[in-house]
């Protein structure tokens, strides 16, 4: 009887096997690329550039999923520099160096202090606001990281070569912006529409104008005793 | 030694005998246990480590601390420093150093003003708040050991220091502090001078300070400072009646050739420096230094001194 059950279940499960794979067909077909190119003024690669694609239709994001995400603390700094994450998702902080560290923002899209901690003690912290999150450490300046809040599930990050690209991207019209830490005109100034073509890749290209970075250098200084 | 100066004081001429009495046997183990009672607590303490290292080209345009033009000998030297600090968190806020420092330095033509030291250092430091411009104080202290190769000049110094200071922007931070410091000369010197101690080398001073840093962009940044210590100063010059009356201690200096003596007096040294550096990476930089000194002593003393050195250093 056992052997059966088994031999109706053998094509059973090609049939569910088979339903997933022409779902996945279907979803594939009805949906697009977006492939994006940043650069600087002087036509240099952006690396750490988020890209953002918001749909004019809400409908598209219905069941996208937040996740649990981490950024790392390494040799004092935080790995990557610039995380994106879409909203409601929790991000954990594992401490990977022999310090300890106080990770803090006091962004309004999240408030929040981890104190002092080592290894992955820390409870991951919920972004439940869209917007960027400056993170910084209370006991060493020049630390600091992004994380990058976005309302729509269509993200991608830049590489060194200043390319990302958003995959699985249903078939509609589309804003896609562009940030990045140092961007000198702001996120709106970048705002352009896009219609997404299932089967079909979108190439969009952003010339952006970045401002210095700012922020603690962390190379020592020759300090010098006294001479009387 | 006969006296060669038309300026002649009754110096009596005796046999110096270099006798270390029990005193300063008792300061010099006093500091050796210090120095290990310091090792110890760092390694008690292990959690973590910074290295620190450096290597400097200096040149000093007065050495002797001179005033009159054949009293001001100039020399250049090469110096350098390994450092370990480990660090225990006490509170959220509250971190507690403890360190220890290798240096030495090379004199080029005066080499008898080389030297090789050692130091611990506890410093203790407390943040005020949660962010980045929230002010800070810190204390420490240290105990060194200094070895010269003019023997005279040996000595164990001890520094305390409170400091407070903030960072106001990423670019730019500032802080003013305090210092006591105190030089105990690891031998006595017999006098010289009847009713005159002759062991120069016991010094004792204190400073206030200030200093800001600024970074002109990631790579460029210059610090600036300023510095008023009153206490002992020493000069080393030839017979000088003038800085013989100001003097509360004599001996015979062997540094810079025949005829010099060191002149122990009361003083106040302004000190200003600026620092410009370049960051070659995260964790080393070039930097260029410029300090003048000046001090003013009784009997219309004067001396000044320009130091100016390129220095390396790094830390891991």
């Amino acid at each position: 009887m056992g052997l059966s059950i088994l031999t109706r279940m053998i094509p059973l499960s090609r049939t569910c096997a088979g339903a997933l794979v022409l779902c996945a067909s279907v979803a594939c077909a009805q949906s697009g690329s977006l492939a994006v190119t940043v650069t600087d003024n002087e036509g240099r690669a952006v690396p750490d550039a988020v890209v953002v694609a918001v749909p004019n239709d809400a409908s598209a994001m219905a069941g996208a999923r937040p996740r649990a995400e981490h950024l790392d603390q390494i040799d004092k700094e935080f790995v990557p520099r610039v995380k994106p994450v879409f909203v409601g998702s929790t991000v954990s902080f594992p401490n990977k160096d022999s310090v300890r560290h106080h990770v803090y923002s006091f962004s309004p899209a999240k408030r929040f202090e981890l104190p002092l901690y080592a290894g992955e003690s820390a409870a991951p912290v919920l972004f439940d606001k869209p917007g960027v999150v400056v993170l910084g450490c209370n006991i060493h300046d020049w630390m600091i990281g992004y994380i990058y809040v976005s309302e729509s599930p269509f993200f991608a990050k830049t590489d060194a070569d200043g390319r990302a690209t958003i995959a699985d991207v249903p078939a509609r019209a589309y804003t896609v912006r562009v940030w990045h830490p140092q961007l000198q005109d702001g996120e709106d100034a970048t705002r352009r529409p896009v219609d997404v073509v299932a089967g079909k890749r979108a190439d969009m290209a952003w010339k952006v104008a970045l401002k210095p970075e700012v922020r603690v250098r962390r190379a020592p200084m020759a300090g010098h005793g006294s001479h009387y | 030694m006969e006296p060669a100066s038309p300026l002649h004081f009754p110096f009596a001429r005796r046999n110096v005998v270099w006798a270390r009495p029990a005193s300063t046997r008792r300061r010099s183990a006093a500091a050796s246990r210090a120095a290990a009672l310091a090792l110890v607590c760092a390694a008690a303490l292990a959690r973590a480590q910074t290295f620190d290292a450096g290597v400097e080209i200096a040149h000093d345009s007065n050495v002797t601390r001179g005033q009159l033009p054949e009293d001001v000998l100039h020399d250049s030297y090469v110096d350098a420093h390994a450092a370990w600090t480990w660090r225990r968190d006490l509170t959220d806020f509250d971190t507690l150093d403890a360190g220890v420092t290798m240096r030495g330095g090379q004199y080029a033509r005066y080499t008898r003003l080389s030297y090789a030291a050692v130091d611990g250092t506890l410093a203790w430091r407390r943040k005020l708040g949660v962010g980045l411009t929230e002010p800070w104080l810190g204390a420490s202290a240290t105990l060194s050991y200094e070895d010269y190769r003019e023997d005279v000049r040996d000595s164990s110094r001890l520094e305390l220091r409170v400091e407070a200071g903030r960072r106001f922007t990423e670019s730019l931070d500032a802080s003013i502090g305090y210092v006591f410091d105190r030089r105990y000369a690891s031998r006595e010197t017999p006098d010289l001078v009847p009713g005159i101690s002759g062991t120069v080398w016991n010094l004792q001073g204190n400073a206030v300070f200030a200093r800001m840093g600024y970074a002109w962009s990631d790579r460029w940044q210059s610090d600036i400072g300023y510095n008023v210590r009153r206490g002992d100063v020493v000069a080393t010059t030839h017979r000088n009646l003038p800085i013989f009356l100001a003097s509360d201690a004599i001996a015979e200096s062997r540094a810079f050739g025949p005829d010099f003596f060191d002149y122990r007096l009361r003083g106040t040294t302004q000190a200003a420096s600026a620092t410009l550096s370049y960051a070659i990476d995260d964790r080393s930089s070039f930097n260029v230094v410029y300090a003048y000194a000046l001090t003013r002593a009784a009997q219309g003393l004067e001396y000044r001194s320009n130091l100016v050195s390129a220095a390396w250093a790094y830390r891991y």
